[in-house]
């Protein structure tokens, strides 16, 4: 129903339609065509199935069409939500596999280097965007509901370019760290342990910057997409 | 818009027919029961708006919300309609259609 229009006062019948079907209706169904869905059903409820069929039927009816209609706009709407999921689980899944190919996962783990790499990026997307963007920041990729509002959406889709790109320099100002490191010890450490500890590092902050950085722009993508109405 | 790559599902050529048999505006109901009658297609109201709404999308019908009534436990009616885009793709499935049916015996391959 249009927002503001007046509401009828309802017939008061004695056997109302099933009242939980109506209510996981109201939560399922969108909200531009919610009231005049569910009217429908009351509608043929009262007038064709109750009294045609009997009323057992008829709520047999109605939550046949519930669970129905349910199906079909849940797996409509949140058809997007499962992709998306499934998606980052198997990025997941794929980049532990090359790890553990690689050699073994824990060689790859390196908390401190995490830390180092991503702990700036994230402050720089708070300082950019906000603290309160965070929690809408990972909500909206979930979320296919209503329009939270542009001012909150470009925050979002902000937050999560600035965390990757930021991911990324944080990488690079590593790398040359690294670099100018082994430069300078290159010739005065015989062993060179200096320069297989220093291009492990390198290696794995670049490593984790990438991963940000693909994270970030995938989640910014879908940010954009889902609320720029390009989601047909 | 239609074009010549445009194209109607089976169950969108269904909704056009049937908001055109009943003439005029009509709501989600009237539309159940005339697929239920004619052609026995017992389609969930879910399923019906789905796809009016995906055809109203692509300009194939329009809606409009009418006033809330008591018998519907207050609430309004949405009222679907055929455009003059839908009823041009509605013509040109129709002719296809039976270009497609031209020599065609059914009977002779039961």
């Amino acid at each position: 129903m249009a927002r503001g229009a007046v509401v009828a006062e309802p017939v008061k019948q004695e056997k109302q339609p099933p009242r939980l079907a109506q209510r996981i209706l109201s939560l399922s169904i969108p909200i531009s065509i919610r009231e005049q869905l569910i009217g429908d059903l009351i509608e043929e409820y009262y007038i064709f199935q109750a009294p045609e069929r009997g009323t057992v039927a008829a709520d047999l009816w109605f939550w046949k069409q519930t669970i129905l209609s349910t199906y079909e706009y849940l797996n409509k709407q949140q058809g997007g939500i499962i992709m998306f999921t499934i998606s980052l689980f198997i990025f997941v899944a794929i980049i532990a596999l090359a790890m553990v190919m690689g050699g073994e996962l824990g060689i790859f783990i390196d908390i401190p280097i995490l830390l180092i790499t991503l702990l700036p990026a994230i402050a720089f997307a708070i300082a950019s965007t906000g603290k309160n963007t965070i929690k809408a920041s990972f909500k909206y990729l979930f979320s296919e509901q209503s329009h939270p509002g542009e001012a909150s959406v470009k925050n979002a889709i902000r937050f999560w370019t600035v965390f990757g790109n930021t991911s990324v320099l944080m990488g690079w100002i590593l790398f040359f760290i690294a670099l100018a490191s082994i430069g300078s010890t290159l010739f005065t450490d015989p062993t060179h342990h200096h320069v297989i500890a220093s291009s492990g590092f390198v290696t794995k902050s670049l490593m984790y910057a990438s991963i940000a950085k693909l994270l970030g722009y995938v989640c910014s993508q879908r940010i954009e997409r889902l609320f720029s109405g390009d989601n047909t | 818009m239609s074009d010549k790559n445009s194209h109607l599902g089976e169950f969108e050529h269904l909704l056009l027919l049937a908001l055109m048999q009943l003439g005029g505006k009509s709501h989600g109901t009237l539309i159940r029961h005339n697929l239920k009658d004619l052609v026995n297609r017992d389609a969930s109201i879910g399923a019906l708006y789905a796809t009016l709404e995906r055809m109203e999308k692509k300009g194939y019908v329009t809606s409009s919300v009418g006033e809330p009534t008591a018998e519907r436990g207050g609430r309004a009616k949405r009222y679907f309609e055929v455009t003059a885009e839908g009823k041009k793709l509605l013509k040109q499935t129709k002719k296809n259609l039976e270009v497609m049916w031209q020599g065609v015996q059914l009977w002779q391959n039961l």
